[in-house]
């Protein structure tokens, strides 16, 4: 009996927590330079640089989501990587989960990042001020 | 072994997570008064993890319940996920239930409640939560299995 309390008691917190956090757009703190000249970046505005494979399920949500953003804010760019053809840029970016997706300024500065699927609105709303630097 | 590599509907994972949950929660209970039964009862939830990971969803025991009984029933697909992560997942629980096995068959009661609570934890994660632990572990291993080559 207290085996399964415990088993669906932690199961619950967890779930909530990780439910809550997922797709949350975080601020990335500000970090020495990265050399970010493999990730294929726009010089002329922010990137979206998404992280998927083949095996990813949620992967296709982010690319519509991203992709809808893209449609409403032409200045931005959408950078989709394969986990698996490209696994050193995986790595240098720690990314560990997928889908991951990361918001880069112009200067190809690591802004936001995110684990899950982001929301169309929090993503345009974290978008639109880097726009205008 | 099976290439069942495509993608399945969402739905049919999440179905059979509920109906292992129900068999790792009856297993506990079993357990208390009977750990020959827990092992019986674990045994062939074994069995139904080891097709799952062998085939895949669409041909596992629960997977074909629920294309029998449960898809007729709904609306049609809205998403799909990749198979590849599913079976994975089928592996880490077919594992945590053979330990269970092996705890109440041989009369280590606290072995087999704690794997089996375990699977549960995990099942139940992706029953209510749609989280599976397995599919999250699934980048890890995939990276581990590139690095001979690199």
């Amino acid at each position: 009996m207290t085996a399964t309390v415990a088993a669906l008691g932690i199961a619950t917190a967890i779930g909530v927590v990780v439910n809550r956090r997922s797709g949350v757009l975080r601020e990335t703190a500000a970090e020495p330079e990265q050399d970010t000249s493999s990730l294929g970046l726009s010089d002329a505005g922010p990137t979206v640089v998404h992280f998927s494979a083949d095996w990813c399920g949620p992967c296709a949500s982010v690319r519509r989501v991203v992709d809808q953003v893209c449609a409403d804010l032409p200045g931005v760019a959408h950078v989709e990587i394969d986990i698996d053809a490209n696994p050193v840029a995986a790595k240098q970016l720690s990314v560990l989960s997928l889908p991951t997706t990361f918001v880069f300024d112009a200067g190809g500065r690591q802004r936001y990042r995110t684990a899950g699927v982001p929301k169309a609105a929090d993503l345009r709303t974290a978008l639109e001020p880097l726009l205008t630097i | 072994m099976s290439t069942d590599t495509g993608q399945v509907d969402v739905r049919g994972p999440r179905f059979a997570a509920w109906i292992s949950t129900a068999v790792l929660v009856l297993t506990l209970a079993v357990s208390a008064a009977s750990t020959t039964a827990a092992a019986i009862i674990l045994s062939a939830q074994a069995v139904v993890f080891a097709v799952s990971a062998w085939r895949g969803p669409r041909t596992s025991p629960y997977g074909l319940l629920f294309r029998t009984f449960v898809a007729p029933r709904l609306g049609p697909v809205t998403e799909r996920e990749p198979v590849p992560p599913l079976k994975f997942a089928q592996l880490v629980g077919l594992i945590f239930a053979v330990v269970g096995v092996v705890g109440f068959a041989a009369a280590i009661p606290l072995l087999g409640a704690v794997a089996t609570a375990f699977a549960l934890f995990a099942a139940f994660l992706n029953a209510a939560f749609g989280i599976c632990l397995g599919c999250q572990l699934y980048p890890l291993v995939a990276r581990l299995r590139r690095v001979p080559a690199a």
